[in-house]
């Protein structure tokens, strides 16, 4: 067990992280190359309204909106714990400094510890919501509940790993936890849980789609 | 061979599954297409925060009516077949090809939708569906899969002999605009000329040729309106209509049509393009003249905003006591979902009517009269469009209380008139400059005065 989790923190942590940035990077820049060969000439991103409104999605009361008050508000507490406690959890930036060279300030353990918790109180929420909601169960698939699913699974094995009422050992606890991790690093270039890195150029790249100019259009 | 929903003509080819693919392929090599479905494909997440927001899926609940599951059925096939992650999937998963019954369900759920776009106002992710939507029914169109309504229509504005949706005949429009004419002049006291073929005018003026046969009082609105300020303007003989089909489901029609409007504005040597009452109409000689066109530089402006202009600087004068109905106003979706006519209009209400209810919600988040994207023309879908895309416009009518509402829009305005009629809400309906030529007082000394 401890050789496994040895190589979740070292090798495969390293080889994961790096999937993850190369392909992010990849993501990105394929994003935006395709989106300058089609863009338009007469698009002009600050004059479209588009980059106040996204900056309006990334705070609280751009995405409270005046129905689903409580799905929305709990999608934004999901995606701000979590984040916040994958990059400042003190266990955290040591795998990633040990790794990497590279080291950050970390915060206090209680403030993650209740993050954590309200951040996958709010994630049982939106799984329970794709499941029992008759909209969000017709339309989801079985990835949109396996991304989920391992996120949860992740939060939950790091959040439980060492309290005392878990009842499985803390070396399965962290190994599954770990390799939950990994496995969220490596698929975020590949699988919808990219939405992180290109949700801020949605609004903007939509706008440009509808003006795809003639010159391209007369190619097809 | 299987007929297509909502008369959808029957299909030509023997293979339309195939076809369709070939289309799709081919449009994709179009790198803003294959960017925003990619952005598209890993951005959407499902939540169905939009299904709230759709008014057709508030009243059908049905699933095909749900903005992201409609997308969804778009980039599925993508991911199937144009991504390499899609194919070596399906290779391992025996995920099957798009099937016919697939692509039945796209065409019937693609035009269930009338583009308002809405929902893209509250997508978290960004997505807006329209464009999902309007690519679908562009790829469909490649294979044939188009309302006869509206493919009838764009065949008479492209290759018919009049060069106009209605096909009206260049002579009958000589003759209405001489009897719009004697009109003003009977009502107003004033000779009032609708100028054609002015070389070098300020203006050239399109409206959607259904506004000539059917809204006889926005065209005189507008006419005054020019008139008493002293505009230079003119309407082209050649080419008239500011209708653009294009922008609900093709972009060889969008193109053409566009290039067809720039080309006879250089034919006669105007300086500038004024869009009649019509959303759809300024929204695509707003967003694609100059982008079509290489940057011409021809201006592009709404009749609305150059009324509420003419009002604020006093050169027109509009009479308070005119209109003493209780008034609202429709927001069409074209020219306010971008936020690009919602002040503009209030402004000339405010300036001669006093008793004005908005509705809620209204402006970028206005409802959808129910007959956008296409649909108000086709006159197969009218059950639908009274029963479930329009019921939310027709309730939201009722609640303002108001006897008449205004809308800028030709098809917002038939939509409108019918839901009215259909639903039997105590209230008429009017352009906005036909409240206009009510109110206009007429200063200016016409010919023949």
């Amino acid at each position: 067990m401890d050789s496994l989790i040895i190589i979740s923190r070292g090798p495969l942590f390293r080889f994961c992280f790096t999937l993850m940035v190369l392909g992010s990077l990849r993501l990105v820049w394929r994003t935006f190359r395709s989106a300058r060969e089609g863009g338009s000439v007469t698009f002009s991103p600050a004059r479209s309204g588009a980059l106040r409104e996204t900056a309006g999605l990334l705070v609280l009361p751009g995405r409270i909106a005046d129905t689903k008050i409580l799905f929305s508000a709990a999608s934004f507490v999901f995606h701000l714990g979590m984040i916040t406690v994958l990059l400042l959890l003190q266990d955290h930036t040591q795998v990633v400094e040990t790794n990497t060279g590279f080291g950050w300030p970390y915060m206090p353990r209680n403030v993650a510890d209740i993050l954590a918790a309200v951040s996958l109180a709010a994630g049982v929420f939106l799984m329970a919501y794709r499941i029992f909601n008759r909209a969000s169960r017709m339309i989801s698939g079985a990835s949109d509940y396996a991304v989920l699913a391992l996120i949860l699974g992740t939060m939950l094995t790091g959040f439980a790993a060492s309290r005392q009422w878990n009842p499985v050992s803390y070396d399965l606890t962290v190994l599954l936890h770990m390799l939950g991790g990994n496995a969220v690093l490596a698929l975020i270039p590949f699988t919808r849980l990219g939405h992180g890195l290109l949700f801020p150029f949605t609004r903007l790249a939509s706008e440009a789609a509808w003006r795809i100019p003639g010159r391209l259009r007369a190619r097809l | 061979m299987k007929k297509y929903p909502f008369t959808i003509e029957p299909l030509t080819t023997e293979d339309p599954t195939s076809a369709f693919l070939k289309a799709f392929e081919a449009i994709l090599e179009n790198p803003g297409y294959r960017s925003i479905l990619d952005i598209y494909s890993r951005v959407s997440m499902n939540c169905t925060r939009c299904a709230q927001e759709c008014q057709i899926y508030r009243v059908s609940r049905d699933p095909r009516d749900i903005p992201c599951y409609r997308s969804s059925l778009l980039l599925s096939v993508y991911r199937r077949h144009f991504t390499t992650a899609g194919r070596i999937k399906s290779r391992i998963f025996g995920t099957p090809a798009v099937s016919e019954q697939e692509l039945y369900s796209i065409a019937e759920s693609f035009y269930r939708c009338t583009l308002c776009g809405r929902c893209s106002r509250f997508c978290p992710m960004g997505i807006d569906h329209r464009i999902v939507v309007r690519l679908g029914r562009f790829i469909m169109s490649r294979v044939g899969i188009v309302p006869k309504a509206l493919s009838v229509s764009v065949n008479e504005q492209i290759k018919g002999p009049a060069r106009n949706t209605s096909a009206i005949p260049l002579k009958a429009l000589k003759d209405n605009l001489e009897f719009l004419e004697e009109e003003i002049f009977e009502l107003k006291g004033k000779r009032v000329r609708f100028p054609l073929d002015v070389r070098n005018a300020e203006y050239v003026f399109f409206a959607p040729v259904s506004d000539y046969l059917m809204e006889a009082d926005t065209l005189m609105g507008i006419a005054c309106v020019l008139h008493e300020a002293g505009v230079s303007w003119t309407i082209s003989t050649e080419y008239f209509d500011a209708i653009n089909y294009g922008l609900f489901y093709s972009d060889d029609v969008l193109e053409t049509l566009v290039q067809s409007m720039f080309d006879e504005v250089r034919r006669i040597g105007g300086k500038k393009i004024l869009i009649g009452e019509c959303g759809h109409a300024f929204r695509v000689a707003d967003m694609y003249l100059n982008n079509f066109t290489d940057r011409t530089g021809i201006p592009v402006v709404s009749m609305i905003d150059l009324t509420a202009r003419l009002i604020k600087t006093g050169r027109i004068e509009l009479d308070p006591d005119a209109v003493t109905e209780r008034v609202t106003y429709h927001d069409p979706c074209n020219i306010a979902r971008n936020g690009r006519l919602v002040e503009a209009p209030r402004e000339i209400i405010a300036s001669f009517i006093k008793n004005f209810v908005e509705m809620e919600p209204h402006g970028r988040l206005n409802l959808c009269c129910g007959g956008g994207g296409g649909t108000v023309s086709v006159n197969e879908f009218k059950p639908y469009r009274m029963a479930v895309s329009g019921k939310g416009k027709a309730d939201q009518l009722i609640s303002t209380g108001a006897e008449l509402v205004i809308t800028p829009c030709a098809n917002c305005k038939k939509q409108i008139g019918e839901l009215i009629a259909h639903h039997k809400v105590p209230m008429r309906h009017a352009g906005l400059h036909d409240l206009v030529f009510n109110a206009i007082r007429m200063n200016n000394s016409g010919e023949g005065d």
